[in-house]
Parts: C-alpha cells; structure tokens; sequence
C-alpha cells in the first residue's frame, strides 16, 4: 500500500529538486555577475569622483595657505587637520630664503587625502613685509606656473619677479654678449666644436643647427 | 519491505538525463562566468595601462612645455621650403637664458632626453634624469614661419597626446 501510494510522487520529486537546482545555478550566477557589473561601474564612479574631490580640496587649501600668508603668518609651519568643508587638508609651509627687498620665499605643500586618494600641491609664494599692516602682498606661482594675476604697481613687485628670473637673465646677457663680441667664424667654430660631445641623434643634423646659429647670431 | 526498500532508493535518485541536463547548465553558466571573468580582467588591466600612459604623456608634456613657453625661438624643426609643416623627434631651441637646449627620443628605452648645449664656451650636457618615460612615438613639429608655435605628438601605449606652445620670447 505504501509502495503504491509513493510511486507517483517520485519521478515529480525528482523533477522539482532538478528545476530548483537549475534555477538556482542560472539564477545565481546572473545575479552575482549582474552586481559585480553594476559593481565596478559605481566603485570607478566612485574612484573618479573621490580623485576630483581631493583635488578640489587640494586646491583650496593651496588657497587657503596663500591667505594665511596674505595674513601674516610666517615661519616654517606645518597645519594639519584643516577642513574644506568636511574634507581635511594638510598645509606645509616651508621657507626658502629671502628675496631682494626682504620678502621671505616659501614652498606652499598643501596635501588632501581622501580614502586611496592623494593629491599633493606645490606653490611658490614671495611673502613681503606688512607695510603697515596685515594683509600682506603675496606673490604665488602655483604648480603650473601660473602667476597670480596682480597689478605690478610697486617697483618692488617688478624687481622681485626680475629675482626670480635673475639667474637667467643674467646668463642671457652672458649668451648675447658672447654672441656680439664673437666674429662669426669664431661662433661657428665654437658651436661646431661641440659636435663630438653630443649625444648620438643630435649629431646628424648638427651642421645645419650650426648654420641657423650662425645666420641668426647677433652683432654689434 | 525489502523490495519497499529498493524502489525507494531507485526513486530517490536522479536520473541520467537529470545529471546530463544538469551538468550541461552548470557547464555552460561556469563558461559563461568564467568569460566574463576574463574579460573583466583584461578590461582592469587595459584600463590600468591607460591610466599609465596618460601618466607617462602628462609628465612629459609638462616637463616640456614648462620650458619651451619661455623659451626664445625654435631653431629645429622648422618649415620647409614650400611653407609646409615639418616633424623631427628632437627638437632644438634657444632657451630662456639664450642657451641651446635639445629634446630627443631615444626609441631604445621609450625616454625622452634634454641635452643643454651653452650658446658660448662649455661642453654639452645631457640630464641625468630624462624628462619623459614610456613613450614610443615622438613628433615636434613646425607650424608657422616665425618659428615660434611647435606641436608636440605624444604616443605611449597605444594612447596619443597632442600639445601646442607658444613660445613666449623674443
């Protein structure tokens, strides 16, 4: 009787357990694959917008440096724990020297850290005296070289970017001179002289540099 | 109740056709998973090359274009004779301070190196580090007659960088 009663169930059982195993083994990897798409689109997403956040950040604690020193804060000075909102910067500031008027140099670190990302900043800032009071003329170059746009009113201002050039302008009066005072056949021979030192692939054209050196030389 | 016994074992079990219907789905779902997988890490990878090429490109672009924009004029490449545009892989000019500097591709290593040359006594130097690294193809090129607007080709990678600069001084 009890055989008779279970027979038919059987084949259905077995049927059911192979429909649910089934099931499961498609469904269940479509799914997991479905999240790990989904997945790794946001996490770049993500990625992406953490990088532009450290560099906003980044930014504008370099700005906020500048203003410290526009303030009147001098010295080496390391600031950690600044905030931009709700975003932490970290602000170094390093003196260099000092320039013709007296006006102190300084490397501007400025470091955003958020999650993996790191975004480091470097400026270059001519601190001048306060003349009578804070702020402060601030002269900044930040990592592209960019200048702040500034109005060059103070004899000051232009004699301190000719500082910053100073070095090489006076080696570009070092070139010119040579290039006057020598005949061109001296030039020639001198620039020509240099051949054998040069590397390799300068080498080859060399002779025709010489020559465009020498037709564009100038004189007194 | 042994013979009860012995069709209830039967029944319990799968069939073949079950286990091949079976195997067959997992087989091609594991195939399935395990192409997507492999994909999945040769887009991470390709990504990540990516990334370092444009890497490799920016810094040398920087690097470059920091000096070539205050420099003085080009003195290679320039025009041709018919006012057509011309590409090396060096390129020579007169720096800020009026000396000569050259950039050229060393296609052996992928690095692109500065040579200062001193427009007066002195021998040519050559930085001991280059100024760019990972990169395959170099073109400067000429764009117009006052010799002041030089294009830079980048290429690292399979990834293209493309830089114009104005030479700023006389």
């Amino acid at each position: 009787m009890l055989t008779e009663l279970r027979q038919p169930e059987a084949p259905r059982k077995g049927v059911a357990m192979v429909m649910v195993i089934g099931l499961v083994a498609i469904m269940m990897p479509i799914i997991f694959m479905l999240s790990r798409i989904g997945g790794s689109q946001t996490q770049l997403a993500v990625k992406y917008h953490e990088n532009l956040v450290a560099e906003t950040v980044a930014f504008s604690g370099s700005n906020a440096g500048l203003s410290r020193l526009q303030g009147n804060i001098r010295g080496y000075q390391d600031l950690p724990d600044e905030t931009s909102g709700e975003d932490k910067f970290s602000l170094n500031l390093r003196p260099t020297g000092a320039g013709f008027f007296g006006q102190t140099m300084y490397f501007l670190l400025t470091r955003a850290r958020i999650k993996t990302h790191n975004y480091i900043m470097m400026a270059e800032a001519e601190q001048f005296k306060p003349e009578p009071a804070p702020p402060v003329l601030v002269i900044s170059r930040d990592y592209w070289n960019t200048v702040e746009p500034y109005e060059i009113s103070l004899m000051a201002d232009v004699l301190s970017m000719q500082n910053y050039r100073g070095m090489e302008l006076l080696r570009l009066e070092e070139t010119r001179t040579f290039e006057r005072k020598s005949t061109e056949q001296q030039y020639k021979s001198e620039m020509s002289g240099k051949k054998s030192s040069l590397p390799a692939p300068l080498q080859t054209d060399w002779d025709a540099m010489v020559t465009a050196l020498v037709s564009e030389k100038l004189s007194e | 109740m042994s013979r009860l016994f012995k069709n209830y074992r039967k029944r319990a079990a799968f069939t073949m056709v079950e286990i091949m219907v079976g195997a067959t789905i997992l087989a091609v779902i594991g195939g399935m998973v395990a192409h997507w997988f492999v994909m999945q890490r040769q887009y991470q990878s390709r990504i990540l090359a990516i990334s370092d090429a444009q890497q490799n490109i920016r810094q040398a672009s920087w690097n470059m274009i920091q000096e070539l924009r205050t420099a003085r004029n080009l003195i290679y490449p320039r025009l041709n004779a018919d006012k057509s545009i011309r590409s090396d892989t060096k390129t020579i000019f007169k720096n800020f301070a009026g000396d000569i500097v050259c950039y050229f591709h060393d296609a052996a290593t992928g690095q692109i190196r500065r040579c200062l040359v001193p427009n007066g006594p002195g021998v040519p130097v050559v930085d001991k580090k280059p100024i760019g690294s990972g990169i395959d193809k170099v073109a400067f090129t000429a764009h117009d007659v006052g010799n002041r607007l030089i294009g830079i080709y980048l290429e690292s990678s399979g990834t293209v960088g493309l830089e114009s600069v104005y030479l700023l001084n006389e």
